[in-house]
């Protein structure tokens, strides 16, 4: 019962100072309004659940749904409570009450459970992407490809692989071996099958070889370097990277180099899982900065003060409304610099960003800095 | 009848602006000190309804139709204060103002910036700072509060609202106010109070019993040239005490107080302190470098004539930093109970030693907490406590109301009035007292804004209660609940 559950966090709820620092950022309660909508509000539920005055219902779990766990809050929190934790035991806590997740996540989680994805794809055809790219089954470094990438954003997928084939050749993917990461159902509070699939991609990932995993998806890198650990219930056995980490590194050594300019103007937004959740603010800006041509202008609110996309914790599948009006208020930041790129280097920002620039008709493009270095790379002739 | 009034509150405002749900209401049924549910009894806490008008004509037939229904109405901005004035007790509906935000216009040659009522303090600092500029003062709740809260907050009475950050050098909230747009009980629309026979300052500081504001003119300046951090520790909080007193002549930008068992607090609350005694920090500002030269060593002579010892400028800056995090140790208690009141500066000293006092007295540790006024400290004594702990948190409710008196022994006062404190409005308003109540009765002649605030406390059946009630209440309370819960 989610009312005994509660007695794990209560010293937080009764922590909680009511300050609504927390409210104040929060993408979802600037759209919303309602109290119940914001931070503040859930810990105030929290406590009228824990007290008796008021029992879980939909609209309760409705509350808890509406949340990208971008970490703004924890970000501002008045008292320091780890509230990406506490939204996501809740979300567990509902689940094993039967009452969340949402029906999509529902869905995902079935997804995931049959194929190893979380779009209902076949599990054999993870490979597909690659097309003509030559894959190996070992390597220095893995490549974690992740579910976006693999079936419905496939360039990111050709374009990581094209970069760090140039750069080392021994690069081992999982073809289908490669499960869906979790990080979905992490975020929506369905933890039955985690165990299993932790353990499984750490070993298959430990037998290529590899000593880096690298992803390509913010979501797949947080969820492996920070949630596999304690589920794991060890440290993981090779160093997990985001792309842009490792490409950084390679910029900074010498060994990658650029060929072409791009003379544009680009503005770039922090993804919540790489920027809040890891503190990762600068590698994606150094690739920005040292690719020749691009001119990078930041919008008001960047790194630790980054707004969020709209598109994490569940919310792009389970609000879609509500998860696009909060990549618009992004966008129209990123319109305001003047920049004609819009930068990121997460799928799920990608997807965002990219309907609500169409939503708006902003003259703006959307793309992965993953992109912009294959095409200052010439690697996309 | 809730039904009713729902149609017609959509029908005015849209379905989007209206709430009526139970948990909604509930949310806007308290503020950030916890209520003892037992006080229910005497005051209907949950509004009916909650809505959130985002134009000034939503606002105006929002009152419009309170008054001509005699529906007791409740602004909130973000109910970041605790003397419960921001949620009724009549129930009736409560107004979010949070979608009234946005900054309206920059006047940069008259000094001035206008802005919704419900937009943050910090993001008008913020949209101010990219521009070279800044505000005269500001309360350390920036990041959540509004500027229509803290204008309409209580603080140290009518005409002059809170103290905050800047206070010290520059006044209080009410300095730094030009001009208001005022909605009138009555659902009349003043776009320039000062255009009118009535003054911003008898908005400021009246808790929303006369009106809801709904656009701020506030001065601002451009960012000092200098500003500056200092951090020192002392062995000896009564010679720290005399120090501020003479460092309040320098009128530094801000100036706080922590006190060592507010240090242990801290620590155990696992936050990393500074190793010291009692810490001062003082933030100088200003344009003139001679001038601020001059402030440094006045101010350095002032410090080692007291036995201060000047910290590194790192400790100086995370002060400075953690300005907005008061309450950063509450996992300590997890509650912090404790008063809330203005002593004149040259009583600060008294008023601590009083305090202290008291402390050995009941066998309690309490924490010093203070920042500098106009001419007054604002101190926060706390102590931890713990909110499940009903009857010895509801005994320890008395303490407050000890604070309280103790600061009034000294030429002092309670901080903010709200529900709590109106028990004090006279000490709190002053003469102006009267102007309030006088003009209560002729904005708001059926009494339907924010009743029951600000100039006198009543009960939910309208009873008005006299102080000695009060004060018997919180021990009485505790009482209550060891025999009936
Ligand atoms: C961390 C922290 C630090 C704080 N620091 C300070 C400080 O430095 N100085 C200080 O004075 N207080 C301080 N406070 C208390 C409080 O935050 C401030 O007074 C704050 O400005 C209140 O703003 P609010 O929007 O939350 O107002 P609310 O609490 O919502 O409202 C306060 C009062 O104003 C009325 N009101 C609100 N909006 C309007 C309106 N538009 N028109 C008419 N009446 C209105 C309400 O009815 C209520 O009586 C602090 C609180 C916290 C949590
Ligand atoms: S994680 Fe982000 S969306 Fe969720 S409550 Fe915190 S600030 Fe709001
Ligand atoms: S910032 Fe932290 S302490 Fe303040 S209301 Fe939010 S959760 Fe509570």
């Amino acid at each position: 019962m989610l009312q005994e559950r509660l007695r794990e966090i209560e010293h937080d709820i009764y922590t909680c100072a009511q300050c609504a620092f927390c409210t104040a950022t929060c993408p979802v309660a600037e759209q919303k309004g309602w109290e119940t909508y914001g931070p503040r509000g859930r810990m105030y539920l929290l406590k009228l659940i824990l007290e008796k005055d008021i029992q879980a219902n939909d609209q309760i779990k409705d509350r808890f749904y509406a949340c990208t766990t971008c970490s703004r809050c924890e970000k501002v929190c008045q008292t320091d409570l780890k509230l990406i934790e506490i939204w996501e035991d809740v979300r567990s806590w509902l689940v094993e009450d039967n009452m969340g997740p949402l029906e999509v996540h529902k869905g995902i989680a079935e997804s995931v459970a049959q194929n190893h994805n979380t779009y209902r794809e076949s599990a054999a055809k993870r490979d597909a992407w690659a097309g003509d790219i030559k894959l190996n089954r070992k390597g220095k470094i893995a490549f974690y490809v992740g579910c976006t990438s693999s079936y419905k954003m496939q360039q990111l997928a050709q374009d990581s692989m094209k970069v760090l084939q140039s750069l080392d050749e021994d690069v081992a993917v999982l073809g289908e071996d490669e499960w869906c990461c979790g990080s979905v159902l992490l975020r929506t509070g369905q933890r039955r099958q985690i165990k299993e699939i932790v353990d499984h991609n750490v070993q298959t990932l430990k037998n290529t070889g590899a000593e880096i995993v690298v992803t390509s998806c913010t979501g797949c890198f947080k969820t492996i370097r920070d949630d596999y650990p304690p589920i794991y219930g060890n440290k993981l056995p090779f160093k997990v990277m985001h792309i842009t980490q490792y490409l950084a590194q390679q910029i900074e050594s010498g060994k990658l180099k650029f060929a072409k300019s791009i003379n544009e103007k680009v503005t770039y937004h922090d993804p919540c899982h790489l920027g809040l959740h890891a503190g990762e603010y600068e590698a994606p800006r150094a690739i920005l900065r040292a690719i020749p041509g691009l001119k990078l202008i930041e919008m008001d609110n960047i790194r630790e003060e980054s707004h969020c996309c709209g598109a994490g914790g569940g919310l792009k599948a389970g609000m879609p409304d509500l998860a696009l009006a909060i990549g618009q208020v992004r966008v129209n930041e990123a319109e305001e610099t003047g920049a004609s790129i819009l930068a990121s280097c997460c799928p799920f920002c990608k997807t965002n960003l990219s309907q609500a620039i169409e939503a708006g008709h902003k003259n703006l493009v959307q793309k992965d800095i993953t992109a912009l270095v294959v095409e200052a790379m010439g690697l996309n002739a | 009848m809730n039904k009713a009034l729902e149609q017609q509150l959509v029908e005015l405002l849209g379905p989007d602006s209206v709430s009526m749900t139970d948990i909604e209401r509930r949310l806007y049924a308290h503020d950030m000190a916890p209520v003892p549910k037992i006080l229910g009894l005497v005051w209907k806490f949950m509004p009916d309804a909650v809505v959130r008008p985002s134009s000034v004509k939503q606002l105006q037939q929002l009152m419009k139709f309170a008054h001509e229904n005699s529906i007791p109405v409740v602004p909130r901005g973000r109910s970041t204060t605790m003397m419960g004035g921001a949620y009724p007790i009549y129930g009736g509906i409560s107004i979010d103002m949070t979608a009234r935000r946005g900054i309206i216009e920059l006047d940069e040659s008259a000094g001035t910036i206008k802005v919704k009522a419900g937009t943050y303090w910090e993001a008008v600092l913020k949209f101010l700072e990219k521009r070279g500029l800044t505000l005269y003062c500001y309360p350390t709740s920036a990041p959540s509060s509004t500027i229509g809260g803290w204008i309409g907050n209580g603080g140290v009475g009518l005409g002059k609202g809170g103290l905050g950050i800047g206070s010290s050098k520059y006044g209080y909230a009410a300095d730094t106010v030009v001009d208001l747009g005022v909605v009138l009980p009555t659902g009349e629309y003043l776009e320039s109070i000062e255009a009118t026979e009535l003054k911003a300052e008898d908005f400021i500081g009246s808790d929303g019993v006369l009106g809801i504001m709904d656009t701020i003119t506030l001065k601002i300046h451009k960012l000092p040239a200098r500003q500056e951090p200092f951090c020192y520790d002392f062995k000896d909080f009564d010679k720290l005490c005399s120090a501020v007193a003479e460092i309040a002549l320098l009128k530094p930008f801000f100036l706080l107080i922590e006190d060592k068992v507010m240090l242990d607090f801290k620590k155990l609350a696992k936050l990393h302190v500074p190793m010291a005694q009692n810490l001062l920090t003082v933030i100088l500002a200003g344009d003139d470098e001679a001038q601020f030269k001059l402030d440094i060593q006045t101010m350095g002579k002032i410090i080692s004539a007291y036995g201060g010892q000047e910290l590194s400028k790192e400790i100086a800056k995370e002060e400075w930093q953690g300005r907005y995090y008061a309450m950063r140790h509450k996992s300590a208690g997890p509650n912090l109970l404790g008063g809330e009141f203005c002593v004149p500066t040259s009583n600060f000293k008294e008023s601590i030693r009083r305090v202290k006092k008291l402390g050995v007295a009941k066998n309690i540790q309490i924490a010093i907490h203070g920042t500098l006024g106009v001419n007054e400290v604002l101190v926060m004594p706390q102590v931890l406590s713990d909110e499940r702990k009903k009857f010895r948190y509801l005994t320890m409710m008395s303490l407050v109301k000890e604070l309280n008196d103790l600061s009034i022994k000294l030429g002092g006062i309670p901080y903010g009035v709200g529900l709590f404190n109106a028990f004090y409005a006279k000490e709190i308003h002053g003469a102006k007292l009267a102007e309030l109540i006088r003009l209560k009765k002729s904005l708001d002649p059926r009494n339907i804004m924010n009743p029951g605030k600000a100039t006198h406390c009543s009960t939910r059946f309208r009873i008005t209660l006299p102080k000695f009630a009060y004060g018997m209440g919180m021990r009485g309370l505790g009482l209550f609940v060891k025999h009936g819960g």
